[in-house]
This record gives C-alpha cells, structure tokens and sequence, in this order.
C-alpha cells in the first residue's frame, strides 16, 4: 500500500512540471495555432539564468524569479515578431515549425557558448533546493516539501491562467482570438499584439516552470528538447489545446511512469509512457478533456 | 521587407542548426589543401580530426575538452602547431552522442577534412561505431573511452585508448570497496548503451572476485525522479552502489533521491561522477564517500607528477579554470592523445595507420599528463591498472580518500 501511494505521490510530483511546461505550449497553440519548438529551450533558460542568478549570484530568491520570468517572457515575446508573426498565417505549417525550431536551436547554442565560456562545466549546474526542510514521514511514505510544493505551484498556476483568459481584458481577447482570429481581427481586436502577448505568457509560464522545477530537473543546456517532448504527451493525454489538459496528462503520465518503475521496472518507463499516449490517441484523439471544451 | 527578416532568420537558424549538428568547429585558423594518406605533401598541413558530442544529451560533458581542442595547433599550447615539420589543422565535428552522428561527422572528417588522425570520440557507443570507419581508413585514432573493443588490438589495429580497460577500471572500485569494508553492493544503471557497458563489465567484474551485487536497479535517462529507485536500493541493504551512467545531470539526480531517501551509501561510478556537478548534489559531508575511477594517477592529489601539475597551470591560463580540477584531468587525455599522435608520426615520419601502431606498441608514452601509457599488440588501452586512481566529485582528491594501488 504504501509503495502505491508513494508511486501516486511522486507521479503526481513530476507530472506537475510536466503540466507548468504543458502549459505554455497549450496557451500559445490555442492563441494562435503555433506549436512553439523553442518552448523547452525557455524553460532551460529559465533554470540556467535561475540557477546562476540565485545560486551563483546571490540575488534574493523572489528577485531572481522575476528576473528570470521577464527575460523568458521578453524572449517569447521576440520569437513571435521575428519568427512566427509573418509565417503564422501561411498555410504551411512547416513555416512556422521551422522558424520555432530555428530559435530553438539558437538559444541553446547561445546559452552552451555563455555558459562554458571559460571552458569549464557550466552547462551542468545543481540546482538547490529553495525549500530546505527535510523529508516529512507519514508511515511509509515519505514526503520531500521540495517536490511536493510543485502540486498545488502547477494547480495555482493553471488556476491563475484560466482566471486571467476569463477576466482580464487581455485574456478575454485571446478567446476571442483563439475562438475566429479572422473574427476578432474584423471587431477591431489587435490580433497581431495579442499574438504577442499569447507567447510572452508562454514563454513566462516556461520561465517559471524552469525555475521552480528547478531542483528537480537540475540545471542543464540540453534539458530543454526531453522535457518539452513529456509535456507535450502530457498536454496531448489531457486534451490540446485545453488550459487544465496539461495538469490531468500530466499526473496521467507522471503516475503511469512511477507505477511502472515501482511494479513493471524502470526500462519499462518510456515504452508505456509512450503507449500511454498512443491509447490515449486511440481511444480519445481530442484527449481527455478535449470533448467537452473544444477552446481554452 | 519584414518576410525579407523572416526569410533571414529561418536561414540563420538552419544554419545555427547544421552547425550545431555537424557543422566543423576548427580549433585553429583553416588551412588550404590538406590532404590524406601516407602520399601527403611535407608543405601540407596535417589534418587532425576531433569528435566530441557538441549537441544532443551528452554535449554538456565534452565543454571541458573544448578548450583543449580550440587551442590545440596555436601558441597557447607550445608543441602542438606543428608535426614532423607540418603545419596542424584541428576539425572539430559534433558526433550528436550518437552512433549515426558519429559515423556521420567521421566520414566528413575522413572524406572531406582529409584527416590524417582522430582523437576521439568520448562514450562508448559512438566509439563503437567509429572503430569499423577507422579501420577501414588505416588510420591512428586515439579514443577517449576505455571501450571495450577500443583497447582490442586484434580487431582493430589503429585504434588506441588513452584510458583504462572496464576489467581493471572495475577492479579497482571493487577493491576500494572492499578497503572500505563494503559488505552488500548494489547497481543503479542507466538504460544507455553507454549504463548497459559499464553495468555488464561491473556485473563481470564482480563475478569474477565473488562479490555478490544484492540488487540491480535501472532507471530511464534523464528521469526527473529517482526515488523509488533510491527506495529499491535502500532496502536492499546496500552499503556500497555502483553508478553505471555516463551522464552527471543523471547521477546528480541519483544524488539528490538517496539523498532524500536518507540513504548516503559508499557511491563508486565512472569520471561521470567525479564533476562538479555532482559534488554539489552530494555536499560536502557525502562527498567524502564517493569515489570515481578512469582517473590518471598523475593528476591526482595531493602529488601530481611535475608535467601534470604544468598543464594544470597552462590549462588555468587558457581557460581560466582552476588548476588541477576534475575537468584539466579529463581535457588532459586530449592533449595526451595529441601526443601520441605527434611522437608516433615523428617516429615513423609517416601517417600510416599500421606504422603508427607498431611505433605506439614499440614505444608507449611514458611521461603522459594523465598516465604513463604502455601498450601491446593485443592491449591498446593505454592505462593499467597501476596508474589508476579514483577521484572524489568536484576535485582531484583521492576517493574515499585513498588512491587506488595504496593500500588500505
């Protein structure tokens, strides 16, 4: 039993990065139908700069994340006018598939040639924890505050998203956009600086989760592709391009993986995450909320 | 004008990506009309090829040999621009950590470079499907890792290993685990090729001194959460666990989990987990208790040998690290195998792979920075067991504090 509800917990734990980067990809898709590539590569920037910022630097904890969430939001932002804007309407979307793989590519090589600059180790960094107390034990199971608190960051992160789609005007008129862009477009909506907003939010989105998983993922140049690919099982399993899809595929494929580790053996891990993924496409191609909210 | 942008942007980033994936990062200034074999002009420069992991999940652990690589052929490393009067051209090419990014990057290299040697590549699966191509070409490679056909002098003749065979890599863990009094000892394995290689030489390693390995647990790489595996570990009863990975993001991973777990065993792994990387992940109070091999005694604390001690220095000025850390005794295998190179051309005044072997077999390398290498014609893993040391995470200290070959 209490192997079950330690498989439980820490599924749910590492499906809630899943859903924070899960996150930023379903907001910029259902804003503006682009898949952004280069998403994974924000949250990398978000943990490197957290990391160097934070730990390296001594800036106040708080500080540090605001730093780092404004400069992946500015990077979001910028990878929609310069990469996206003019392609996005072309009905080729290998346009846009190449540009966003293209930024991708660029802010990874940009960040391995400022990190090792003095040819030292710096693509790797540990990551502290910023929740320093210690495991808290109830019976069998054991609970680590550090990865823990990212369940209820990732539910209030989603929670506080949604909120903004339905309540700030900006949001609204993301709806609206994601909803008949020609539409919003002819009722006077600033589509093209909606567009903008849609991938700054993501890219802030990714900028956090980078920074609060941190000490999990640890610090890494090259995390950005792997976890961007479990995100978007995860966003897939939960229903693109819902806000709450990513936070349900997420503790769908976070459990489903410790389940398997803990009955099946670890090198069954990504074989059934990826057959997860292929019933769950199977049986539900919408995914699992996809039917009854076709938008945000 | 915007698309102009756009079109501009797309090009820069293809470009960014050819160069990230295969794209040739030359350690010194290009040079024209290099060319191949043992029928080369002696005005020709003489093309040394490089393959590292520039990209993919590996590219983090081959930063601390580009510094090395890019002054190789300039002033910054004295020695190193010329062979037997030749101008050197170092090439670069990224291998992805792949087998087909190997294969690839090294047919450009032989094919379209010219290269004349080869130093590299750093991980077993992508050393594994070099050797085919470099014996085909005649050619000296000098590998990285410690691979178990790289040192195979019968099935590969040209190719030679700077670092120790897995057998006595693993013998020497097992013995320090054994001078520590380790009584149970467990595995956790990458599910790599790079985790399966070393997990099977110390599964056969342990077999063959009758030690029983109590558990063997696998984990996926790049997993965010290894505590079940620490859980699985933990209560086997291990006080001793073997790291067979590759990857420090991953053993920094292991790290933290048993650390959580509230399980701080005796660690033993590969150079892996000897970097910073980890050591932070450990702390200093674990650190103590972990213990890394593939290490040169040269370059060990507290007595490096004199030229070790001189390149750490050399090295502190090129890349502005500090002198002597863990990184210096990776990088120092390349500038090892440089030499290697150079001594056998300027011994044989040729480029022919076979000549080259039989000098290297004949004569070895018995000043090296990292080791004093000796060689036979079966047995082209260069460092024996006697040269060996294990290495704390983050420094050069001896493992747990002792170095292999001391006694207990």
């Amino acid at each position: 039993m209490w192997d079950l509800a330690s498989a439980l917990l820490r599924g749910l734990q590492t499906g809630s990065i899943y859903a924070i980067v899960g996150l930023g990809l379903n907001v910029i898709f259902a804003a503006t139908g682009v898949f952004n590539f280069a998403q994974g590569e924000l949250v990398m920037v978000g943990a490197m700069l957290g990391v160097t910022l934070w730990a390296a630097a001594g800036l106040p904890l708080g500080l540090a994340l605001v730093v780092v969430v404004l400069a992946t939001a500015a990077i979001g932002a910028l990878t929609e006018v310069f990469a996206v804007r003019r392609l996005s309407s072309q009905r080729d979307a290998t346009l846009w598939m190449l540009s966003t793989l293209g930024v991708a590519i660029i802010i990874r090589s940009s960040a391995t040639l400022l990190a090792t600059r003095n040819g030292g180790q710096n693509a790797q960094r540990s990551f502290p924890n910023y929740i320093k107390a210690g495991p808290w034990h109830l019976g069998q199971l054991s609970v680590v505050p550090q990865r823990a608190v990212l369940i209820p960051i990732a539910v209030l992160l989603t929670l506080a998203v949604w909120t903004w789609f339905r309540r700030a005007r900006w949001g609204r008129g993301l709806l609206a956009m994601a909803a008949d862009r020609e539409g919003a477009a002819m009722r006077g909506l600033p589509v093209g600086s909606l567009a903008v907003v849609a991938f700054a939010l993501g890219g802030l989105i990714a900028g956090f989760g980078g920074f609060v998983g941190g000490p999990v993922t640890q610090a890494s140049t090259e995390m950005g592709f792997t976890l961007t690919l479990s995100a978007f099982i995860a966003a897939t399993i939960g229903g693109i391009p819902h806000l709450w899809g990513p936070l349900v595929g997420g503790a769908v494929l976070g459990i489903g993986q410790q389940l398997t580790a803990t009955y099946l053996g670890s090198e069954l891990q990504v074989p059934i995450s990826l057959a997860l993924l292929l019933v769950v496409l199977a049986v539900r191609p919408q995914g699992v909320l996809g039917r009854e909210v076709r938008t945000l | 004008m915007i698309r102009r942008w756009m079109t501009a942007l797309v090009a820069v980033g293809l470009v960014a990506g050819a160069a990230a994936c295969s794209g040739p990062s030359d350690g010194t200034s290009a040079s024209a009309g290099a060319s191949a074999g043992s029928g080369t002009s002696n005005t020709d420069p003489i093309v040394i090829g490089v393959l590292l992991p520039t990209s993919g999940p590996l590219a983090g652990t081959s930063t601390v040999y580009t510094s090395i690589v890019k002054a190789l052929g300039t002033s910054a490393l004295p020695g190193t621009s010329t062979i037997d009067g030749r101008k050197v051209k170092v090439v670069l090419r990224d291998d992805q950590g792949t087998a087909a990014g190997t294969a690839s990057a090294l047919r450009q290299l032989l094919d379209g470079d010219k290269a004349e040697a080869i130093i590299g590549p750093l991980y077993t699966g992508e050393a594994t499907a070099a050797l085919p191509l470099i014996k085909q070409a005649n050619i000296l490679s000098i590998a990285m890792t410690g691979c178990p056909d790289c040192g195979d002098g019968t099935k590969f003749p040209t190719t030679f290993s700077i670092e120790s065979d897995r057998p006595s890599q693993m013998t020497s863990t097992l013995d320090r685990m054994a001078q520590v009094g380790a009584k149970k000892v467990a595995m956790l394995q990458s599910d790599d090729p790079t985790g399966q290689a070393y997990g099977d030489a110390f599964a056969a390693a342990a077999k063959a001194k009758g030690v029983d390995i109590v558990k063997t647990v696998h984990f996926a790489p790049g997993a965010l959460d290894l505590g079940t595996q620490a859980a699985q570990l933990k209560s086997s009863g291990a006080d001793a666990v073997y790291l067979a990975t590759a990857v420090p993001t991953d053993v920094a991973n292991a790290a933290k989990a048993l650390k959580e777990a509230q399980y701080e065993p005796y660690m033993f792994g590969n150079a892996a987990a000897a970097v910073t990387v980890v050591a932070e992940a450990a702390g200093p109070e674990w650190s103590t208790k972990w213990a890394a091999s593939g290490y040169g005694k040269n370059t060990t604390r507290p007595n490096p040998a004199p030229q070790a001690a001189a390149y750490g220095k050399k090295v502190a000025s090129i890349s502005g690290e500090a002198a002597l850390a863990a990184p210096i005794n990776l990088s120092a295998g390349i500038l090892d195998g440089f030499n290697l190179i150079k001594r056998a051309v300027e011994g044989t005044h040729s480029t022919d792979g076979t000549k080259l072997a039989a000098w290297l077999v004949k004569n070895g390398y018995p000043d090296g920075i990292k080791a004093n290498y000796t060689f036979t014609d079966t047995r082209h893993n260069g460092m024996r067991a006697e040269v060996q040391a294990l290495v704390q995470p983050g420094t050069l200290e001896g493992g747990i504090p002792l170095r292999a070959g001391e006694s207990g």
